[in-house]
């Protein structure tokens, strides 16, 4: 089990990408702070020994995806605060950084998980295809698709 | 600005809530005062736990090596290996909460005995097993390559019924992590009794060795199954391999039911060469692909279309885009080294090329020059500035 002391760092350095993992799949605010907390008790109670920042991460990522997915399949789903008044108090930096992520959002889930971890955790196709339990060649026909769609809904915003 | 960039500004806003911490270090002095009311029983069940470990000290007995017949049909195929089809459950779920699957198709072959005996002579050895509670877990046999890729077949046998069996019909195993998920064909995912393969000193946490484990044959007393696998990176095989038999969802008896296997002979491998410095390292058993030194991929390549060519006109097709066919058994890839382990038996000798289709994304540089994979981010995390993503389309003709 981690110290305190490590586990509060630890827990400060990737709470945020729990969260953004578990929203992108989930799409709620309120349940995606549920997925980040049931985490983050789970490595706390943890006897694993992590060999790396790296590997602790990775592990991580795993039981994230596997708590999106129970939740998904949980008929205790909550209802929170609308999207759109959350997704409104987001403090984007420009115009089009918030037409990017509405795009982004607006792909189907099993899209959103891999930009995520592809874009912008910056794994490879191989590891996001490990760490989502896919086909490498799946990621990639899926990062494809997604490209397409986000060029799409970009270029069409453009023209409105 | 790259597209990582853009993402990363478009997400960057998202936050986990203020108060995360908190809620976490309350639900953990939650779960302190629940556990401190139930600590009295715990001792009884140490006890026991320790007389288990015990007796098992004293069990693990070793395995004459014997015919291997049985053995290459449930690591090659039997009489009845053919083309099957499966539906393979996605990480992805659609709004009801159902998860989706796709189809994928496998195309195995019977083994053929002779050859088997012929190309593997040496490269098998005996198992062992080790028993305690009343369940018996077994590694039969064992095959290596020299390229990084093995086999294995085990059983897990318990006459008054096998503990937290929660699998009887998977077809088609995905090892992560600690966890193995078996997929049946109707789509259901349950955990599949696996062992879980370590070089000698990683422990029980260590990664160096991937694996998927399919099915023989399941009751409720036994279990028979078949673990490929493969190394990561430019590893090679040591003396002995450390099984760790998890038999319940917690594993908390891993280190009660581990075996050392002492490892054979690997099989040789024959050395293949591609245009540009690409070289494949093939055995019976698998196939290991080598980008040049200095290529701007790493990781990041794939092939849609993968195929050996056999001297009698025939070829085995190893993955293809469409339909989605997947005959081989593990794939895995590390600093840019793709190993795969085939799910049929191949004679190098026949072997005439290895042919592969696919593509393979890097950057460039300010110059339009390609950046080796491990000069695009000196420190590991921000790409070095002024790169521009591209994607190579790959033709390769491996041959010796």
């Amino acid at each position: 089990m981690l110290s305190k002391e490590r586990f509060t760092a630890a827990a400060q350095k990737y709470m945020d990408m729990i969260f953004r993992l578990a929203f992108s799949y989930l799409k709620s605010r309120e349940d995606a702070d549920d997925v980040t907390q049931n985490v983050l008790v789970a490595l706390y109670r943890t006897d694993k020994d992590f060999e790396s920042a790296e590997h602790m991460k990775a592990w991580l990522i795993r039981v994230t995806v596997n708590e999106c997915k129970k939740m998904l399949r949980s008929p205790w789903r909550r209802r929170g605060e609308p999207l759109e008044d959350y997704e409104n108090a987001l403090g984007f930096q420009a115009p089009e950084d918030r037409e990017l992520y509405d795009a982004i959002m607006a792909l189907d889930a099993k899209y959103r998980a891999v930009i995520v971890l592809y874009y912008y955790e910056g794994y490879s196709i191989r590891e996001t295809a490990q760490l989502l339990g896919v086909p490498p060649a799946t990621v990639g026909t899926r990062l494809a698709r997604a490209r397409q769609q986000l060029k799409f809904t970009l270029t069409e915003a453009d023209r409105l | 600005m790259t597209e990582r960039e853009r993402v990363r500004r478009a997400l960057e806003p998202l936050h986990a809530s203020d108060h995360t911490l908190e809620e976490v270090y309350a639900m953990i002095d939650r779960d302190k005062a629940v556990k401190h009311l139930k600590r009295t029983g715990r001792n009884t069940v140490r006890t026991v736990a320790v007389v288990a470990a015990m007796i098992l000290a004293l069990s693990v007995t070793a395995y004459a090596v014997g015919e291997y017949t049985g053995f290459f049909e449930a690591v090659f195929g039997g009489e009845d290996a053919g083309r099957q089809t499966y539906d393979l459950a996605l990480d992805s779920w659609d709004e009801n909460g159902s998860q989706k699957t796709m189809q994928i198709v496998t195309e195995g072959e019977p083994v053929d005995q002779e050859t088997a005996q012929r190309v593997l002579d040496g490269s098998v050895a005996g198992g062992a097993s080790v028993t305690a509670g009343g369940v018996t877990c077994a590694v039969e046999n064992i095959v290596l390559a020299d390229n990084g890729v093995g086999a294995l077949t085990y059983t897990v046998e318990a006459p008054d019924g096998l503990p937290d069996m929660t699998v009887t019909d998977p077809v088609w195993g995905y090892f992560y992590w600690d966890d193995a998920y078996a997929v049946s064909a109707d789509g259901k995912i349950g955990l599949l009794n696996a062992p879980i393969l370590r070089l000698p000193g990683e422990g029980r946490f260590g990664g160096m060795v991937d694996e998927r484990t399919a099915l023989v044959s399941a009751t409720e007393t036994k279990i028979e199954a078949t673990v490929y696998m493969a190394l990561f990176g430019d590893e090679s095989w040591p003396d002995a391999l450390d099984v760790y038999f998890f038999l319940d969802e917690k594993q908390n008896k891993a280190e009660a039911y581990k075996l050392t296997l002492t490892l054979p002979e690997p099989a040789q491998t024959t050395v293949l060469t591609a245009e540009d410095g690409w070289t494949a390292r093939l055995s019976p058993m698998g196939l290991v692909i080598e980008p040049p030194a200095g290529n701007p991929y790493g990781n990041d390549y794939s092939f849609e279309d993968l195929v050996v060519h056999l001297a009698d006109g025939s070829e085995y097709v190893v993955e293809r885009a469409e339909p989605y066919t997947v005959n081989d058994r593990v794939g895995t890839i590390h600093e840019g080294v793709q190993r795969l382990v085939f799910n049929r038996l191949v004679d190098p000798a026949q072997v005439t090329s290895v042919t592969a289709l696919g593509s393979g994304q890097g950057y460039r540089d300010e110059n339009g020059q390609p950046v080796p994979w491990d000069q695009v981010s000196p420190d590991g995390n921000a790409l070095r500035p002024g790169l521009t993503e591209f994607e190579d389309a790959l033709d390769l003709t491996f041959t010796q």
